[in-house]
């Protein structure tokens, strides 16, 4: 007992494990309602790690048993039995599962919503030393066969699934490749799981869910040949996914790939579109001159897309000439083409640029012509419209925000400006969350309280700057000039008031 | 203004006439208003009461077509004070 206690190193897993392996062989049995050794075991072997004594417990159970707890562990902790009966090469699955439970390696967990019986590994590392004793052409045939079986059996739901789906594709893709030269099989396998991880990511933008976007697009297109046309759709919309994200420099990269890409695959419209994106992106780092190209490069899409009935395409281009024309504080024209731009992308079903698109009419609706009380009413309907999408209703609160500041009412815009600044702060949205400051700070100054003012100015100028985006710098910098102005601090204002200048300069 | 503030007053007031001309390309009636404002501050503090009368109703009549209520509120109660 000394030496199990001296291997395990105060981990009780090992204590339990290596117990239970003895119990396994024989070695220790129950008698009088005490557990007793069988036999000496002052020369038992002990494993060094918990990682060996895991195997050599799997490596003492009988194959039928092994097999389907490595079913079972290419699931993951939580497998379904029905899955195990299927793959397994063994008939006999009743027994094993009980003689699992007895050896506590597995447990019962009930029935999942779709009514089969699912189990799960007592420990993770019991799953883990499994999964790793499965040969590598092995694992590729159980990943690819529990892909199959969950889209069989779960036939339209599979939606749902449809990650999932993906990412045992992808690893039965992965494991192929490692054992042998590319052919057309793998290929297929790479595609079939790139264009449910696309899919799966599509919908992670749409919940404006970036960080999965992010990771489900590049894995979809890392497992495509830049040949096949869902790489470049994949690459445009993981640009798109990495611009919301803050990643300026990678989007504005991936989206000069499928610029090249486009014209190379003479793929006009694309090739507009993603120029569109990348010069937009660009807006932010390097904005000269930017806005003149956004509106060039519009003019060109837009008959070719019209012509094309290409409604999402459509909704972009009126997107991009809104943002334009917010840039030149051009505020009621940019909500005539925001307006555009939402008709289009609703004819789409494009949740995604509905949701963007409503964000920035909000944003036009705010600074334009249209009064206070009625760009509250209108509010009130673009928040409906915003319904389910957390950033877009967001967004729309934080500009209702600002006109209950300009009608007096203080305490409910700093109540709802900090409610969108938190949601922003979840969502990882650090740009957003920036400008959120930046509003908050309008808002003290309205209500009067400048010291207030200059810290979320301060805060926002901050986050601004450690983004590398400069479209809003110079705009921030003058509001913090005024701020510094009326405390009468004038040699700081005077120092911001060339920061903005400066900045401004590069803008325009 | 801070210019006008160090005493630099023909500077500033041509600062912000270039500011209104270039605000007078958008419809930011907000950025309006404000630019006005200084203007009329720059006026004022160069004892020129009449341009910053103008100035100041001009700020007021874009803070009211907004419905900027404390913006507005601010500039009458100027302009209340110096008329």
């Amino acid at each position: 007992m000394d030496r199990i206690l001296e291997s395990a190193e105060g981990n009780p897993l090992f204590v339990e494990e290596m117990l239970r392996m003895m119990v396994d062989g024989g070695l220790l049995v129950k008698a009088g309602g005490r557990w007793v050794p069988t036999g000496d075991i002052s020369s038992l072997s002990i494993p060094s790690t918990i990682h060996a004594l895991l195997a050599a417990r799997l490596d003492h159970l009988a194959p039928e048993e092994r097999e389907a707890l490595q079913c079972g562990s290419v699931v993951g902790q939580v497998f379904w039995w029905d899955f195990v009966a299927t793959a397994s090469p063994h008939d006999n699955q009743v027994v094993n599962a009980q003689a699992l439970v007895r050896k506590e390696l597995i447990r019962p967990e009930g029935k999942l919503v779709s009514g089969e019986v699912t189990f799960r590994f007592s420990h993770i590392l019991i799953r883990d030393a499994a999964y790793l004793g499965i040969a590598k052409a092995a694992r590729a045939e159980l990943h690819e066969r529990f892909a199959f079986w969950l889209e069989s059996k779960w036939g339209k739901r599979s939606e749902a699934y449809e990650e999932i789906v993906g990412y045992h594709l992808e690893q039965a893709y992965r494991y192929r490749r490692e054992l042998r030269p590319l052919n057309d099989a793998t290929v297929m396998l790479g595609v079939r799981a790139a264009e449910r991880l696309y899919s799966s990511g599509g919908r992670a933008l749409n919940r404006s869910d970036t960080p999965a976007a992010i990771d489900l697009l590049g894995r979809a297109t890392e497992l495509l040949s830049p040949n096949h046309p869902l790489y470049l759709r994949s690459l445009f919309d993981l640009g798109s996914a990495l611009s919301d994200r803050g990643e300026l420099a990678r989007a504005a990269a991936l989206l000069e790939d499928v610029v090249q890409g486009a014209i190379a695959a003479r793929n006009r419209a694309l090739e507009l579109k993603a120029s569109l994106e990348r010069e937009s992106l660009l807006l932010h780092t390097d904005p000269e001159g930017r806005g003149q190209r956004i509106i060039a490069i519009s003019n060109d899409a837009l008959p070719l897309l019209e012509e094309q009935e290409d409604d999402s395409g459509l909704a972009l281009v009126w997107f991009r000439i809104g943002w334009a024309k917010t840039m030149w504080c051009r505020y009621g024209e940019a909500t005539e083409a925001m307006d555009q731009a939402l008709v289009h992308a609703e004819r789409a079903g494009d949740v995604r640029q509905q949701g963007r698109i409503l964000l920035r009419l909000a944003a036009s609706l705010d600074a334009g012509p249209i009064p206070a009380p009625d760009v509250l009413r209108r509010f009130a309907d673009l928040l409906e419209r915003a319904k389910g999408d957390r950033v877009c209703e967001s967004a729309v609160l934080g500009e209702v925000a600002q006109m209950k500041a300009l009608c007096g009412r203080f305490e409910e815009a700093r109540q709802l400006c900090l409610q969108v600044g938190g949601t922003y702060h979840e969502l990882g949205m650090q740009m957003a969350e920036a400008q959120n400051r930046a509003d908050a700070a309008r808002i003290e100054m309205l209500s009067g309280d400048i010291s207030a003012a200059e810290r979320q100015l301060r805060a926002s100028l901050g986050g601004l700057t450690a983004l590398g985006e400069k479209t809003h710098l110079s705009t921030r910098a003058a509001e913090l000039a005024e701020i510094l102005y009326l405390q009468g601090r004038y040699g700081e204002a005077e120092d911001f008031t060339r920061i903005s200048e400066e900045m401004g300069r590069e803008t325009m | 203004m801070v210019f006008a503030r160090k005493g630099k007053v023909a500077e500033a007031r041509e600062l912000g006439q270039e500011a209104a001309a270039r605000a007078e390309t958008t419809d930011f009636l907000y950025l309006l208003g404000d630019v006005y404002f200084y203007v009329g501050e720059a006026a004022l503090l160069s004892n020129a009461a009449s341009t910053a009368v103008i100035a100041y109703k001009k700020s007021l009549s874009f803070h009211e077509q907004k419905g900027n209520v404390p913006s507005a509120n601010k500039v009458r109660s100027l302009l209340e004070k110096i008329t």
